[in-house]
């Protein structure tokens, strides 16, 4: 499959791996440090110094944005994780189980989905109080109806095929159904909705974070940012562009990445 | 002939749901396959006869219900017995090739991977040597040339007719007592549903196992069967030495199923085949 997939899928992934590189190595990658205040140096424009200008407290905007990096690709990616793994372990069940359980799990999951999740968490958040761990487990339980939905039909349309039939006929246990016949069969659509829902979730945390939501300062995280040099902008736009550009350049690169994938799935499966 | 009845079918009827609800698809339907016996299965699409070979398994889904009547496999009631008892036959004393054998292979496994998992599953005691050599053994048996790199290859990497045979080999691998082929040469052109009936006489005569063939084509039942049942809306109408029932048919559907059949030469052709 590696082989046909598209180009710009290939560009996404390596945007992806060099945002994550970047990120890992923003320690030592990052000139100041995220939160050092240069009194005196604010609304700094691009210079020799600070590549990125610096904000309206003073601060290193490159540094800030290597950081926040750290902190949307860890809660996104820890979100996703959580929702493809409870969604795909749901989704796999009910699409085989079928039957009452399915039908009564899958209506009680349109009722979830059918609460905008912004409001959810925000509910959620409020009333627990920002922090890293509540953030990542709550976007990542809000994204699971959708992934199992997803899942869901995935394993519906291969649990019909004449091979998981073939197996049951050789008299093979559901474990080995599952691992052996229905989990690599299904692996294409789990792929897509893990590089989906980190796009999604980088995105809903950084909204997060722009509400007044995300992880508690004086944490760098892009949405807080991006607050943060919103009624400033007329003083300097660097505050406000280089996250803003960050974000939008990550979810983008995991959309091509996405969207690749998927095609190559679909042409394997003609 | 006085061998036992290694499958008894006791008075069958069974449902099938569609769109519009549960309609009868087996209606109080007997069979006996006896041990080493042959016994070919014809009707028209819809008659009811894959359904009857998947109840031979166990099989019962929740599209299928059984509404009376029993399976008995070697004195075991496939109804009533434990799940595990009924999936510890599917595979291993039971072997069933489905109607589309390449559509039944897994397409991510390779065939090696297949047939080890398979081995390994229902004949644990075997050595890691013996499940290979086995499985090579068996990939021969059916006609697959060069076994070790078959066993390396996927199922998209051989031929219909080549995935068909590994289908076969796949029910073959743990030495079934019972042979359960649906449909095993529709849709397949002359020259290959020769070679394969050739096959399955060749295996029959090694193997002295029973089959069930599950066909529409009363012209390859001569060819293979002893027996012969004819369904017709989900009843048996006619059972008989397979001779008897295509030459001189008592029941009306039977009839015009002959009537139907295309004559070709099949006799001739299989000749060429044997030839080759």
């Amino acid at each position: 499959m590696a082989r046909r997939l598209p180009r710009t899928a290939w560009f996404g992934a390596a945007v992806v791996v060099a945002y994550a590189v970047l990120s890992v190595a923003a320690p030592w990658l990052a000139p100041h440090a995220p939160d050092e205040v240069f009194v005196g140096g604010t609304f700094e424009p691009p210079s020799a110094e600070f590549w990125l200008g610096t904000d309206n407290l003073g601060r290193d905007v490159l540094s800030r944005v290597l950081y926040g990096g750290r902190t949307v690709l860890l809660l996104a990616g820890s979100a996703s994780a959580i929702s493809v793994a409870v969604g795909g372990i749901l989704g796999m069940f009910l699409g085989l189980r079928r039957g009452v359980v399915d039908q009564a799990v899958m209506r009680l999951l349109d009722v979830a989905m059918s609460v905008p999740p912004i409001i959810f968490a925000l509910l959620l958040i409020g009333a627990l109080g920002p922090s890293a761990p509540l953030i990542v487990l709550v976007v990542g339980l809000l994204f699971v109806p959708n992934v199992t939905r997803v899942i869901r039909a995935a394993t519906l349309s291969v649990a019909g095929e004449d091979f998981i039939l073939a197996a049951r006929a050789r008299g093979e246990s559901r474990a080995a159904i599952v691992l052996r016949e229905l989990l690599p069969n299904v692996a294409g659509a789990l792929i897509t909705e893990v590089s989906i829902r980190t796009g999604f979730a980088a995105i809903f945390i950084s909204g997060l974070g722009f509400l007044g939501f995300g992880p508690p300062p004086p944490a760098p995280d892009w949405g807080i940012m991006i607050n943060e040099g919103r009624s400033t902008i007329d003083a300097s736009v660097w505050p406000v562009v280089a996250p803003a550009v960050c974000l939008a350049l990550l979810v983008m690169s995991l959309n091509l990445f996405t969207d690749g994938v998927g095609r190559a799935i679909d042409r394997t499966a003609r | 002939m006085t061998a036992t009845d290694l499958v008894r079918v006791e008075r069958l009827s069974a449902d099938y749901r569609d769109g519009a609800g549960w309609r009868p698809v087996l209606r109080d339907v007997s069979l006996t396959i006896r041990a080493g016996e042959v016994l070919g299965l014809a009707g028209e699409s819809g008659s009811g006869k894959s359904t009857l070979a998947a109840l031979l398994l166990g099989e019962t889904m929740p599209e299928r219900r059984i509404r009376a009547g029993h399976v008995r496999f070697g004195g075991i009631d496939l109804f009533a017995a434990p799940r595990d008892t009924v999936q510890a036959l599917r595979g291993r004393r039971i072997g069933f090739v489905p109607q589309n054998g390449g559509a039944s292979l897994t397409p991510t496994m390779r065939i090696g991977g297949l047939l080890r998992s398979l081995l390994r599953h229902h004949r644990p005691e075997l050595s890691s040597r013996d499940v290979g050599v086995r499985a090579e053994r068996v990939l021969a048996e059916v006609g697959i040339p060069d076994p070790p790199a078959a066993l390396r290859r996927f199922p998209h990497q051989f031929s219909g007719g080549q995935q068909q045979r590994i289908a076969l080999a796949l029910a073959l691998a743990c030495e079934p007592d019972l042979l359960v082929l649906d449909e095993p040469t529709t849709g397949q052109d002359a020259v290959i549903r020769q070679a394969m009936l050739a096959l399955l006489r060749a295996i029959r005569r090694e193997r002295h196992l029973s089959i069930l063939f599950v066909t529409h084509d009363l012209a390859t039942l001569a060819q293979l069967c002893d027996r012969a049942a004819v369904m017709y809306q989900g009843e048996i109408v006619e059972t008989g030495p397979a001779p008897d029932v295509i030459e001189r048919p008592s029941h009306t559907y039977t009839r015009k199923l002959m009537a139907a059949l295309p004559r070709m030469d099949d006799a001739a052709l299989a000749d060429r085949v044997a030839a080759q």
